[in-house]
């Protein structure tokens, strides 16, 4: 890592959360966070403050993006299942 | 590098709190049985993507079967042992004003992370002998 007197930190890569995102099962999203937190450390290491910012930009909207959805996906679901969780046994042998 | 995180600590908050809240979900129902829901990815595409299988490794993990849990999702404890061991290391050393370097900083981390995920995901969806033991 090249490092110089003047050189701003490196800008967070993200990558706890691009983990959790990956794990928690928004696959796509995480993967994509995943990457932009490689480039982030990859830009820096050349010097490139600008493009390892942007990059961390990017890495953590992905894994935002991915976390709330996944989120959102599971809240709905677990709203639906307590409204309707008397008529689980309904869904498995009669279907909707 | 602390103060880059500050950006998703309230994700951090807010996701523990979630997660505390559910866990007595999963301590008592079993998604392997119990209506849960399966990852949208799954339900498109029929694969098995990397956190398949986590919602049940967390069910045994609850339970105490550590063996079981891994055969739903091998990086499934790995995992949150890694996440939760970071954060609070980065918070418990926040708290005490000093900088604390993540294995997760390192450079190679997310190359190596990349690799892995990419490798386990392709692995857990063959159908042979070695690999089929990894789907869920």
């Amino acid at each position: 890592m090249s490092e110089t007197q003047n050189q701003p930190p490196k800008p967070g890569n993200y990558l706890a959360l691009a983990i959790i995102c990956t794990v928690c099962c928004c696959l796509p999203a995480g993967i994509v966070s995943i990457v932009y937190a490689t480039r982030v450390n990859e830009s820096y290491a050349r010097g490139d403050y600008e493009m390892a910012l942007a990059h961390s930009k990017n890495a953590r909207t992905w894994g935002l993006v991915g976390v709330i959805a996944g989120a959102v996906f599971l809240i709905l679901y677990m709203v639906a299942l307590f409204g309707f969780g008397f008529m689980s046994e309904y869904w498995e042998y009669g279907g909707y | 590098m602390a103060a880059t995180d500050r950006g998703t600590q309230w994700l951090w908050y807010l996701g523990a709190a979630g997660l505390m809240a559910l866990l007595p979900l999963y301590y008592f129902l079993d998604p392997a049985s119990d209506p849960f829901p399966a990852c949208p990815f799954r339900q498109l595409t029929g694969l098995y993507c990397t956190g398949c299988g986590s919602q049940r490794a967390l069910h045994e993990l609850l339970h105490a079967n550590i063996g079981a849990s891994l055969g739903k999702n091998l990086l499934f404890i790995p995992t949150i042992a890694l996440v939760g061991w970071h954060g609070m290391a980065r918070m418990g050393h926040a708290m005490a004003g000093k900088k604390w370097k993540s294995p997760l900083d390192h450079r190679r981390a997310a190359g190596i992370l990349l690799i892995v995920v990419l490798a386990y995901t392709i692995a857990r969806n063959l159908p042979w002998a070695p690999f089929s033991e990894l789907a869920p």
